[in-house]
């Protein structure tokens, strides 16, 4: 007997404790005019302790080839990602999280865009739901269904662009990026995992589009999510962006990244250090610290020319703590 | 003239159909079905005319118009143009729609709530009809419609869910109500089992009962628990009925959770569960194979099978929603008539109820049936009161059945009180602080008199 096609289409849904939500995510998959065999659904179930698994596996009937992965630890969203992303078999690749849903037809439309304009991935826009207001929010790019190069998305600094827009969720990606590992999220990390994610993405893939889709995705607003929540894994922030530098700084065009890098630096570290009263002092010195030491890791001059322009706020968190970092070195 | 026609479910729209095969909705020369998605998350569910067995339904209409299509991911309840638009609007839907320039009419469901309300408010001079599929059809609106939708409301068209008992709407505002004979929607129902043919339901002879789930945990008037203990009694009450079998149709919104306690319950009475998972309205199901019995809260099902069906029906929890809903909530009547009907209440007596329902929900716009009203609580038992009138609500509008005084006598009496304490208090203090003050008085006065001279 010959082996069955491979799916067209795979979604990861990354799933924590997420019993009472995670059906519509997979009722939605259920409409999202593709054929029996074309849709592969890996389930990743994070370590729940409120029988996530149970439920998502009820769906095998209605989803043929659903894969659930079970990690008895819960090991964090990025690491589950990577997880789900091993098991995929799909040629294109996309990533769901448990409390979002889509409208149907979306997939397959996705899959239709990659299939015409043969890119490496596409994004797309998507609307935030609090209740029943739902608000549609735009990828920053206005070019629309047409083949663009990534790098022409990262710049201008002073307003959001491509790289600003880091959901994973928003696109789909052809698994083929996955062999240069620019669909692997870095391990562990438990907050702005995606930040490196699309930097990466934008400076090394080599074609993508940014395309109009009927069945935009649709994402739940949630009063546990982590943009709320203020504790040590706020931390993350700094690696996260440890990663970005570094990539940048290995990229041939690194001076025009900076300024963008430092902006994106300046306005992420002094909203998570403006929120850091919140934090236990320790970890509070230690963000601050974190923050002060990626500052100084940045182009001087750069650094100079955004915190002229930031806002005294902006200025006064940032300046406190690169003088932290500056301290706490002294002090090593 | 051309005839608009929104409906956001199957059900709705088979009642409007039947309306139509009974004549109760003129002969426009054209008839298009707006198809509306109102489900809390309409991603997720099938618009009517996805259904299997919609059929017969579209065959009634010219043409069908999807309002997803022009509001994409906005939620149908909750978008809204803005006055300085309508004009625009106006052209622009006749356009996407195909109304052309002439007069347009309008059938909606529920006129003060979107998108009905702004549907009128674009096609401004539209006569409107409302189509109301359920038992609220008998209840009053929670909002007032505004004036330009009043001055042309021409008739409520409802399914004749009880026999001469009269909408409140149609005499609070002074238009027809025009009730649905039986037989043009029996006969819609046939044809669309016909066309769907639901394959779910057992074919033998073993005792069935249909239990219909509302997810009432959704409105907040239950917590996930106590609506799963809900069905669960409902469960009991088919077994000792007889039914050796449940079928259970939950509604499509209802947690996979709710499911667990049912099962359990079914084990425990020794009974077979099917779980069905069909977004065709229960309705259909009950023409094809009518179940030995119905089992619901207040669903329009259980309704549908007593009056239309004639089968026996069984109703659970009516007390405690009575207890738990808003003295406002539109879906105090529905409950008010079937809580009411299991006390053998009927005819003229139930009419009285439901006014008397209808004027504590909404005792300002109602004043007039104040006095009908007094008597009807007078003449029920006092328990039976506050369930159809919430205590709080009888107190606050001094109805049999009161406890104390309403509020804002209470306050008056408050403040007369404290008058009355204070005019009997305030002389003696008075007396008493210048009796103390009076030894030094007249020597500070004097020594003051000293010193201005």
């Amino acid at each position: 007997m010959p082996a069955p096609a491979a799916p067209r289409v795979s979604v990861v849904v990354p799933a924590k404790d997420a019993a009472d939500v995670v059906a519509d995510a997979l009722v939605s998959l259920t409409r999202q005019g593709l054929a029996p065999g074309e849709l592969q659904v890996v389930l990743v179930d994070d370590g729940s302790s409120d029988g996530t698994g149970e439920v998502a596996a009820a769906f095998a009937p209605r989803l043929p080839g659903l894969t659930v992965v079970r990690h008895d630890r819960a090991l964090g969203l990025a690491s589950a990602r990577n997880s789900g992303l091993a098991h995929a078999t799909g040629r294109y690749v996309t990533y769901l999280d448990a409390d979002d849903w889509l409208a149907p037809g979306h997939l397959a439309h996705l899959a239709g865009a990659l299939d015409a304009l043969r890119c490496s991935f596409v994004r797309t826009d998507h609307t935030t739901v609090e209740g029943r207001e739902r608000v549609l929010r735009r990828a920053p790019e206005a070019r629309r269904d047409v083949v663009l190069d990534p790098r022409g998305s990262i710049l201008p600094s002073e307003h959001s662009t491509m790289v600003d827009y880091p959901y994973a969720w928003a696109g789909m990606y052809d698994r083929a990026l996955a062999t240069d590992g620019l669909l692997t999220f870095p391990d562990g990390l438990h907050t702005a995992e995606d930040r490196p994610w699309v930097w990466r993405l934008h400076l090394h893939a080599h074609a993508y589009a940014v395309v109009d889709s009927p069945g935009v995705r649709y994402r739940r607003g949630s009063a546990t999510s982590l943009t709320q929540v203020v504790d040590s894994r706020q931390l993350h922030v700094v690696p996260a962006f440890e990663r970005v530098v570094g990539l940048v700084a290995a990229d041939r065009e690194a001076d025009r990244w900076w300024p963008k890098v430092a902006r994106t630096v300046v306005a992420v570290g002094s909203h998570h250090l403006r929120r850091a009263g919140r934090m236990t002092p320790s970890d509070r010195r230690a963000l601050r610290v974190g923050v002060g030491r990626l500052v100084r890791s940045l182009p001087q001059d750069v650094v100079a020319a955004e915190l002229e322009r930031a806002d005294d706020e902006r200025r006064r968190l940032v300046r406190r703590a690169v003088r932290a970092a500056r301290e706490g070195e002294v002090a090593a | 003239m051309t005839q608009l026609v929104l409906a956001s479910t199957l059900f709705a729209a088979a009642g409007a159909a039947a309306a139509v095969d009974a004549g109760l909705l003129g002969r426009p020369q054209e008839r298009v079905l707006l198809v509306s998605n109102a489900a809390p998350v309409p991603e997720l569910a099938p618009a009517l005319d996805e259904i299997p067995g919609c059929g017969p339904v579209l065959a009634r209409f010219d043409r069908v118009v999807h309002l997803a299509d022009l509001l994409g991911g906005l939620h149908p309840h909750v978008w809204s143009p803005r006055d300085t638009d309508l004009p625009v609007l106006e052209r622009l839907l006749r356009t996407v729609w195909g109304l052309g320039e002439g007069p347009v009419e309008l059938v909606v469901e529920s006129p003060t709530v979107n998108p009905a309300a702004w549907l009128a408010r674009v096609l401004r001079s539209a006569p409107l009809t409302v189509h109301s599929d359920g038992l609220m059809a008998y209840g009053p609106w929670r909002r007032e419609p505004a004036l330009h939708a009043r001055q042309r409301l021409r008739a409520l068209v409802h399914l004749d869910l009880v026999p001469g008992l009269q909408p409140v709407t149609t005499r609070e505002l002074g238009f027809e109500a025009r009730a649905v004979p039986a037989e043009p929607f029996l006969g819609l129902l046939d044809e669309m089992a016909q066309e769907a043919r639901p394959r779910w339901w057992p074919d033998d002879e073993v005792p069935t009962a249909l239990l219909v789930g509302q997810y009432l945990a959704a409105l907040e008037l239950l917590s996930a628990a106590e609506e799963a203990e809900l069905h669960a009694r409902m469960v009991r009450r088919a077994a000792a009925a007889g039914a050796r079998r449940v079928v259970l149709k939950p509604h499509p919104s209802a947690p996979p959770g709710l499911l667990a306690p049912v099962r359990a319950a079914a084990d425990r009475e020794g009974i077979e569960l099917v779980v069905v998972d069909d977004p065709l309205p229960a309705e259909v199901a009950l023409v094809a194979h009518p179940p030995a019995l119905v089992v619901g809260c207040f669903s329009t099902a259980t309704a549908t099978a007593r009056t239309l069906l004639g089968l026996p029906t069984e109703a659970v929890g009516t007390e405690l929603l009575l207890q738990r809903l808003e003295a406002g909530n539109s879906n105090r009547v529905p409950v008010a008539i079937v809580h009411a009907w299991a006390r053998g209440l009927a005819g003229d007596r139930l009419q009285e109820v439901v006014d008397a329902v209808a004027y504590g929900m909404q005792p300002r716009r109602l004043a007039a049936w104040r006095e009908r009203a007094v008597r009807t609580l007078t003449s029920v038992p006092d328990d039976e009161r506050g369930l159809y009138v919430p205590r709080e609500r009888l107190t606050e509008l001094a109805l049999p059945g009161a406890r104390g005084r309403p509020p804002h006598e209470r306050r008056r009496w408050r403040r007369a009180a404290r008058r009355a304490l204070l005019s009997v208090v305030q002389p003696l203090v008075r007396g008493a602080v210048t009796r103390w003050r009076g030894s030094g008085h007249a020597a500070r006065v004097a020594a003051l008199a000293r010193g201005a001279s």
